[in-house]
């Protein structure tokens, strides 16, 4: 077969594969040697998808032996198949590298004869590339469940990363959708890759020039969507494997139904979620949540319409507003919209001086969110009552009426209109049998309608806002909106 | 001295010519209220123009002075500024560096300052263009051995591209031209010159090269998810007029679709 026909099979194999990124070490040139790799990794190309495209990313064979329902590779099914040997793969990837096409190897495999005969073909690729071509560059390969310690050992001291996907949330689900592979036999690879990281770093420390084993790390890749664990499941599971087995990634692939396949539930990719999901993991891994706190409430599943963080905020409405000149840079990461280089960019400027909202404008301090929830020299940027609801209403990505959940609230107004006079919105409801009206203003039509929700929530669901207390002192619109909800008795008074 | 207007001072438009413009406002009380590259400014009437040769010892004594009275970083910082295609921008960096020698260390917490902004501004905006080439600059090898690349930046950052690709290429034959500005980066295996010399035809491309670039632009098509497609992200990430010099989305017409 040509080397085109088995790039296409094997390339298109591997698509489904997110854990692609470069990164987690740092090695300049050395004499000798072809290339280098950059910590922070490096993005070749975008594909149409948007994604990036840092290394080659193929499957040694897609030819398999195993029968995951969810894979497209799997021996049931009914696909071209194709195999690298060694030589071929390893000549084309050192080409593409000499072209700056890329900026390594993520080389997986689907299980040809039996694990160990797939996991000697990867190491036989790598020992090439190593030795053959010298390359310097950066390598991540996956091992695969069942293979011999000997042989996981070997390639990982020729890889920068091994990863072992997890598959699926939950042993059951493996169970119903991977038969052939079990919780144990993901786990023990990934037990012995920590171990043996802990050991080499040892060995490194005492014999500076003693082998790396796998430097960056190892990651595991779930797949989200195909089995019904919830968001707090797949969190969780997150958080326990950063911590067990000092992790350095957990990717979420969103479920990309297989064609043929009755046994699974027909759906679009859940790349919403997947996307939630992401924020969520980068809450853990970086901002210093825990997973108890990112869902906190009843919910199993993270809100589709907005980012964690966000949610996370609002149902923490008392901790807020904090002040950006006093909050420390742990407090500051925690507001909506203010990420890692913000807080740093505001710890360090405000050292000559406080800061106004000016000064966070030029810092470049993104506040489009942030304004709900942070003062200035105890100044908020305007006046925001910091209701949950209103909150909400503004934050939320979705409009109102592509939302299903805020659908059903507003199926109590069967009439609206909605205009603006001034710069001020006016959203009148005509309700249907006793022909009430209720007039609302707001700075904008969002506040309005939030304004509107509110009067229409009953009164157990207003009990449960906070309290609006004087620092966030209202403006002669949201006074209004204030005045008429404690008319109608929804709302505290201020504490 | 009774000056009428204001005093412009021109250089070469290079790094060392404008650090020795910073060494001539402390030796030799020259004060600029603005400094522009040779030829690039008119006359006004109420102005007055002085114009700096480059002087490589007095560059370095400010080199020196900025690493250890301001900081390492802000070496790196008013040098990747001042390859900004930017006619304002050494201005700025000049009162960069005098703000600098008063504050130390502080220097880029003066945000308030907008030229320290500008400086900084510049810096990330050249710092970006640079590494968007490392990224998505394409080589082909030449029957020679000799890799070759082609770039057009706004902003004038070979030679930091070509740093990378001295470390990364260490040991081989690579060529970057710069179409935009007419100067290249030229490396035997070690190291890089750049030159604005016209350099000697490179001669054919390997054979092998045209089937490799056919497999890459099979691999980049077949490894997007078509239930993903999102092109508007991928403009995002990848802005088309750096997609130019790029083998992956230069059209083959003579390939049926
Ligand atoms: S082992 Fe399972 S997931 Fe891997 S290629 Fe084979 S069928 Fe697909």
């Amino acid at each position: 077969m040509e080397i085109m026909e088995k790039l296409r099979i094997l390339a298109d194999s591997a698509k489904y594969d997110v854990a692609c990124t470069s990164s987690g070490v740092d090695r300049g040139a050395r004499k000798g040697m072809l290339g280098s790799a950059v910590s922070c990794g490096i993005c070749h190309s975008f594909a149409a998808d948007g994604r990036c495209i840092s290394l080659l990313k193929v499957l040694m064979t897609n030819y398999c032996v195993y029968d995951c329902r969810y894979c497209v590779n799997r021996v049931s099914n009914d696909v071209e198949r194709a195999a690298f040997t060694p030589d071929e793969l390893a000549g084309l990837m050192i080409d593409f590298y000499k072209r700056n096409y890329i900026e390594g190897l993520f080389l997986s495999s689907a299980v040809m004869k039996n694990p160990d005969y797939t996991m000697e073909l990867l190491y036989k690729t790598l020992e090439l590339v190593r030795t053959k071509y010298r390359f310097n560059g950066y390598v991540h390969v996956k091992a695969i469940p069942g293979a011999s310690k000997e042989l996981i050992t070997a390639v990982g001291f020729l890889a920068d990363r091994m990863s072992v996907n997890i598959e699926l949330p939950s042993s059951q689900s493996l169970e119903q959708l991977a038969p052939d592979k079990t919780k144990e036999s993901i786990l023990a690879p990934m037990t012995q890759v920590k171990n043996l990281k802990i050991q080499n770093k040892e060995e490194v420390k005492l014999y500076r020039n003693a082998p790396k084993f796998v430097p960056a790390g190892q990651s595991t890749q779930l797949i989200v969507g195909a089995t019904p664990e919830p968001d707090k499941k797949i969190i969780t599971l997150a958080e326990g494997l950063y911590k067990k087995f000092a992790l350095k990634r957990v990717f979420y692939s969103a479920y990309i139904p297989v064609p043929k396949q009755d046994s699974l539930p027909k759906v679009k990719p859940p790349l919403l979620r997947e996307h939630r999901l992401y924020q969520a993991d980068f809450l853990l891994r970086f901002y210093g949540f825990a997973a108890k706190e990112i869902l906190s409430g009843e919910s199993q599943n993270l809100n589709p319409n907005m980012d964690p963080k966000c949610q996370w905020a609002i149902d923490n409405i008392s901790m807020f507003p904090v002040e950006v000149n006093k909050a420390d840079y742990y407090t500051l990461l925690r507001v909506p919209g203010i990420g890692q280089i913000s807080a740093k960019k505001i710890t360090d400027a405000r050292k000559t001086g406080s800061l106004d909202f000016d000064n966070l404008k030029k810092l470049g301090v993104v506040l489009k969110r942030a304004r709900y929830f942070i003062t200035c020299k105890g100044k908020m940027i305007d006046k925001i009552s910091l209701v949950p609801e209103v909150l909400y209403m503004k934050l939320s990505e979705n409009k109102i009426n592509e939302s299903s959940v805020q659908m059903s609230l507003f199926d109590l107004m069967p009439q609206q209109i909605e205009t603006s006079s001034g710069g001020q919105f006016l959203y009148e409801e005509k309700a249907g049998a006793n022909k009430t009206r209720h007039t609302v203003y707001g700075e904008d039509s969002d506040t309005a309608k939030a304004g509107l929700l509110i009067k229409n929530r009953e009164n157990d669901m207003a009990k449960t806002a906070p309290l609006i207390n004087e620092r966030t002192s209202s403006t002669a619109k949201t006074a209004l909106l204030i005045k008429e909800g404690a008319e109608i008795g929804w709302i505290g008074k201020a504490n | 001295m009774d000056r009428q207007g204001e005093l412009i001072v021109t250089f070469d438009g290079s790094f060392d010519g404008l650090l020795t413009v910073v060494y001539n406002r402390f030796y030799e009380n020259l004060r600029p209220d603005f400094i522009s590259k040779r030829g690039n400014v008119q006359q006004r009437l109420d102005s007055q123009i002085t114009d700096i040769e480059t002087d490589f010892d007095k560059s370095a004594k400010v080199y020196e002075g900025i690493a250890s009275k301001i900081s390492p970083g802000a070496i790196h910082t008013v040098y990747y500024a001042s390859l900004k295609d930017d006619a304002e921008i050494y201005t700025k960096i000049y009162r960069y560096i005098l703000l600098g020698f008063k504050v130390h260390g502080d220097i880029n917490n003066y945000l308030k300052e907008d030229y320290v902004l500008g400086v900084l501004k510049a810096a990330k905006t050249v710092g970006r263009e640079a590494n968007f080439l490392r990224e998505f600059i394409r080589f082909k090898e030449t029957k020679d051995g000799i890799l070759y690349g082609e770039i057009s930046p706004e902003s004038n950052c070979l030679g930091i591209v070509a740093h990378h690709f001295a470390d990364r290429f260490l040991g081989l034959k690579w060529i970057i031209a710069d179409k935009k500005r007419d100067i290249s980066a030229v490396s035997g295996g070690e190291g890089f010159i750049l030159t604005d010399d016209i350099l000697p035809d490179i001669g054919e491309f390997a054979d092998k090269e045209e089937n490799l670039i056919a497999l890459w632009k099979m691999f980049h098509k077949t490894i997007a998810n078509e239930s993903r497609v999102n092109p508007k992200l991928q403009t995002q990430l990848l802005p088309k007029r750096y997609r130019k010099h790029m083998t992956e989305f230069q059209i083959d017409f003579n390939l049926p679709d």
